[in-house]
């Protein structure tokens, strides 16, 4: 019910305390919801899935989704403003250091002639299907390569992802949309929780 | 916080080490003794499988390392994965949660960075939308 224009501000923060009690509630539903959804319940499996690397996998797909990014010309328009991105940080060392990023890092995450296109024949070829190379540089600020293969694994066996390896020896990924789907919901019950409150 | 920075930079150089197997890099120095831990260095070793390795392999590295980033912070070292996925390397060996506690807890992403990523989505749906 939506508050009346005039209604006076409470004096204490207890409208504060419920939305941050909301939002410690969607941080914790997330992880427990993919868990309670994975294909597989193997401790090594669902280890990972609790990672809050796992939170930012699973929000950068819902927001592609979310964002109507699905053409390749979509793509191709995040990844040449990921590529602007990376140059305008380049030039703020004090940035670097506060997302912690090294410039050879940096340099390896940018699209260049070679993989900008493969990046787009695969989204062409079908809609959301990306290189786990590709992937990792799309969220280079978030996670390491390293870190974005491991998810990618949980992921693939806890039924959210695919994981296919093309003749050209890259390792293709799609969604299913299983991992949206979940994110989105917690999203909509945390709406509904904070909506309901004061 | 900065102890906990120290231990994660700490902990991502020496996994990179392990892993890349510089633990036989030249060292400044050979060490006839081995070197001491504090009570909590020695914790964060017990606790991570990946320091463990390193400190019964060369402690002196691990030495090395805690003093440096006592000094100042280690950039951190990535994995470095063939843009092909293509194994021309040596598998790089699995850091599981569970064997490096701290090493998930401490990888913390920057609350900036996260919002920049948002931002970069926000951007690139939102000129899809005005082309509609």
């Amino acid at each position: 019910m939506p508050k009346p224009k005039n209604a006076p501000e409470p004096v204490g923060w207890e409208n504060e305390l419920e939305l941050l009690e909301s939002l410690r509630w969607g941080r914790k539903e997330f992880p427990d919801r993919i868990c309670q959804a994975s294909r597989s319940q193997e401790e090594r499996v669902l280890s990972v899935l609790r990672l809050e690397a796992t939170y930012h996998l699973a929000e950068f797909f819902f927001l592609l989704r979310a964002r109507g990014i699905e053409a390749a010309e979509d793509i191709g328009r995040l990844a040449e403003l990921h590529n602007q991105y990376i140059v305008d940080i380049m030039k703020d060392p004090a940035k670097m250091e506060r997302i912690g990023l090294n410039s050879e890092r940096a340099l390896e995450a940018m699209f260049t002639a070679d993989t900008m296109p493969r990046l787009l024949q695969n989204w062409r070829e079908r809609s959301g299907a990306i290189d786990q190379s590709n992937l990792a540089r799309l969220l280079m600020v978030v996670m390491s390569t390293e870190t974005c293969r491991k998810l990618v694994v949980a992921c693939a066996e806890a039924g959210f992802l695919e994981r296919a390896r093309t003749p050209y020896g890259t390792m293709l990924v799609v969604s299913n949309g299983k991992l949206e789907t979940l994110f989105g919901q917690m999203l909509r019950d945390l709406r509904g929780r904070i909506g309901g409150r004061g | 916080m900065s102890r906990l920075l120290r231990a994660k930079e700490l902990l991502v150089v020496a996994a990179a080490m392990v892993l890349a197997d510089v633990a036989q890099a030249d060292l400044v120095g050979v060490q006839a003794s081995p070197p001491t831990f504090s009570r909590e260095e020695s914790q964060v070793i017990e606790r991570n499988a990946a320091l463990s390795k390193a400190v019964k392999g060369d402690p002196w590295i691990v030495r090395r390392l805690f003093d440096a980033t006592s000094e100042q912070p280690i950039p951190s070292v990535q994995s470095v994965q063939p843009d092909d996925d293509k194994q021309a390397v040596p598998p790089v060996e699995e850091l599981e949660p569970a064997s490096n506690p701290d090493l998930p807890r401490l990888q913390r992403v920057s609350p900036e960075a996260v919002n920049d990523l948002f931002q970069l989505l926000k951007l690139a749906g939102a000129k899809q939308q005005e082309k509609k």
